[in-house]
């Protein structure tokens, strides 16, 4: 019962934090729907569940590789997404993955009227079925999987201030349906331990939308991201990782012509603690702090992102969450 | 615990789809503009940022020519004269802040310039006798600048010249007459000008392009959708555009050759005089007619700067339509409603079928 009691007091916090969060977050790189998949795969039979609050400040702006000292602007993105995980078999598992988005963007701040402006509804969602290639036993050190998907348009785009449609970095979604192509690769080559490093890739080749009306094609930037980290156990119930998140998008597109600023690099140093609460319930507490940033043109961009998780496995297991 | 973790699911779902919104949270109750008649059709505006986020210099700083080193001689500038001063508003600066709230002598003034259309324009900001500031709304129309005026959060057109929505709906600003040129030109014809600097208040990368390097020759590069187009010319062409009675006749920069012309042409039943110079990216124009009805033919003058005309009556006349010499000491051109913008715009705002902008040829 306590237990119960607990659950359902954290997914209520989770939710309220998203609606009445201020002061927070936007622009549509802020939502950290790929690559937040934050389970390898999922063993047969089992069902893990994972509730993520991500905070995203994208304060900074950079023109390339250049930080500019800019106070005109703050923008915020709180992003919860829902993970579920089921594994069909030993080797077939199934992730969706379902957010909730609010964004804040405060411009004008140095004059005497700024321009506060709050979005928020359902962001887009992710489907991925996975498969493991290589499992990791005590005769293989290695562990492979492979997965592919769809990121469903349930985010509106058509959020409108004043009768205007706002622009894209304001709306929940993202108005298209994507291909997404996965794969995690993980190694433990210290016996009787938990180390391990571990490779994810995630890749993001976008459709088109009509933002601009039916005659007129816009796309988002495809969008890679590869995180390369290792991760231990310091206790029984705690646990660590450290890696690198390497991001890429590139330009998006109007009509097949690049649209200026828009893409560019991002290198992160993505620490993460996590803790088992239960035999079942495990929190993560994680970050990005970006190290390299070269973007083209003039852009807003993060400046850190903070992320809170839980995990619920229903069947119980030791390890069901790879970092 | 399956049943009670899918009710959790469900209900944290309703909670989700029941929040969908935007809401504002302004500093002053009078920020919005809540007035829903609007001057131009609403389907073409959209919103290309947040308003300031293009942040307009309000305390802009100047240096003397001389001290001007972050310019190439290829990069265009907005000059305005306002009794003796003359002062340059370089395309670079002005690129990320599209408005420069000013006082020139007492004159206070708006000069702005969009990136998108190449258009730019200086206005008179003492409306109704109080001087007012304008900002980057972030809407765009027709790819086109709308500021707004900071006492009544109104909405201006630049093309259109007027507010077309809010309070001041309907209003025309009395706009002052602009050249524009070259960087290499500009320190030939006024060294002892002031130009305006990369100090704004903001830290921005002046020597980076916004909307991208190759945009003013990049016929491809159009951020926002076009409702008319007109393929009798690259869309990317710079055109002086002069408009009367409803007539908008447009003189291609590129079609003046790279020494000083004028052109005197009746257009529209009004004379009026086109000066332009490819290699120097100069073209203006002025009302031929003087201030007591005479009809004046200008030509290029051989005199040294600031000297640029001389009429039939042996007045010699400056970049600004102004006489420094000769019987008409003192007098001014009347300006025309004219200024320049690229062709995809002219087409887009004023190439309502069957009424086609002219294209006219020195």
């Amino acid at each position: 019962m306590l237990r119960k009691i607990i659950y359902l007091a954290l997914l209520a916090a989770f939710s309220l934090s998203a609606q009445f969060a201020k002061a927070q977050t936007c622009s549509c790189a802020g939502a950290p729907l790929l690559g937040s998949q934050s389970l390898g795969t999922t063993e047969s039979g089992n069902l893990v569940i994972g509730l993520t609050h991500e905070y995203n400040d994208i304060s900074s702006l950079y023109s390339g590789n250049s930080s500019l000292d800019d106070t005109n602007t703050t923008r915020a993105t709180n992003s919860t997404l829902l993970e579920i995980n089921y594994g069909f078999s030993r080797r077939l598992s199934l992730s969706a993955t379902f957010s909730y988005v609010t964004k804040n963007r405060i411009t004008g701040r140095l004059t005497s009227s700024p321009d506060d402006i709050t979005t928020r509804g359902i962001g887009d969602g992710i489907f991925l079925l996975k498969y493991v290639l290589k499992e990791h036993s005590l005769a293989s050190q290695y562990s492979i999987a492979l997965g592919s998907g769809v990121k469903a348009p349930f985010g509106t785009t058509s959020l409108r201030n004043n009768g205007f449609q706002m622009n894209a970095d304001m709306q929940p979604g993202s108005g298209a349906w994507d291909a997404v192509f996965w794969s995690y690769a993980s190694a433990s080559f210290v016996p009787l331990t938990d180390f391990s490093v571990y490779m994810l890739n995630s890749y993001r080749l976008t459709d088109k939308n009509d933002r601009f009306g039916e005659n007129d094609e816009y796309k988002f930037g495809n969008e890679w991201i590869t995180m390369v980290g290792t991760g231990n156990s310091l206790t029984d119930q705690l646990g660590y990782s450290l890696s690198f998140r390497f991001r890429y998008t590139t330009s998006d597109q109007r009509n097949s012509q690049d649209m200026p600023n828009t893409g560019g690099t991002w290198l992160m140093v993505n620490p993460a603690l996590s803790y088992d609460l239960f035999d079942q319930l495990t929190v993560r507490l994680s970050g990005n702090i970006p190290v390299y940033q070269d973007l083209e043109g003039t852009q807003p961009t993060t400046s850190y992102t903070a992320s809170l998780s839980l995990f619920y496995s229903f069947n119980k297991s030791a390890d069901f969450v790879k970092y | 615990m399956v049943n009670q973790s899918l009710y959790s699911i469900l209900l944290l779902s309703f909670l989700l789809i029941s929040c969908e919104s935007v809401s504002t949270n302004t500093s002053t109750s009078d920020n919005s503009n809540t007035d829903n008649s609007w001057l131009i059709p609403e389907d073409q505006v959209f919103v290309g940022a947040g308003r300031d986020d293009i942040p307009s210099i309000d305390d802009p700083s100047f240096k003397p020519v001389g001290d001007i080193n972050f310019l190439e001689d290829d990069e265009l500038i907005i000059g305005i004269k306002i009794g003796d001063e003359i002062r340059g508003y370089p395309h670079q600066i002005l690129n990320y802040h599209e408005i420069v709230n000013d006082f020139i002598g007492d004159e206070a003034v708006a000069v702005t310039f969009c990136p998108l259309t190449g258009s730019a324009m200086a206005w008179n900001r003492e409306i109704e006798g109080e001087v007012t500031e304008f900002g980057v709304s972030g809407l765009i129309h027709k790819n086109n600048l709308i500021a707004y005026d900071r006492a009544t959060n109104s909405y201006w057109s630049q093309m259109l010249e007027q507010s077309v929505n809010g309070e001041r709906i309907g209003t025309r600003l009395q706009s002052y007459g602009i050249i524009e040129m070259n960087w290499e030109a500009w320190k030939q014809h006024f060294p002892n000008s002031e130009v305006l600097t990369g100090e704004t208040g903001f830290d921005r990368d002046y020597s980076s392009y916004p909307y991208g390097r190759n945009y003013s020759i990049d016929d491809d590069n159009i951020v926002f959708p076009i409702n008319r187009e007109d393929d009798r010319l690259d869309r990317k062409e710079l055109g002086h555009g002069v408009l009367y009675n409803l007539d908008l006749h447009v003189f291609v920069l590129s079609d003046f050759p790279e020494s000083t012309i004028t052109v005197n042409r009746n257009v529209a039943g009004e004379n009026l005089l086109i000066i332009g110079n490819s290699a120097q990216d100069f073209i203006t124009s002025y009302s031929s007619v003087a201030s007591d009805g005479t009809i004046l033919r200008f030509s290029v003058t051989e005199q040294e700067q600031p000297a640029l005309l001389e009429d039939d009556e042996g007045n010699i006349w400056n970049y600004f339509g102004e006489a420094i010499s000769g019987p008409r000491t003192g007098e001014k051109l009347k300006p025309i409603h004219s200024y320049n913008a690229y062709w995809f715009a002219w087409a887009d705002f004023f190439g309502l079928d069957p009424r086609r902008p002219h294209i006219s040829t020195p």
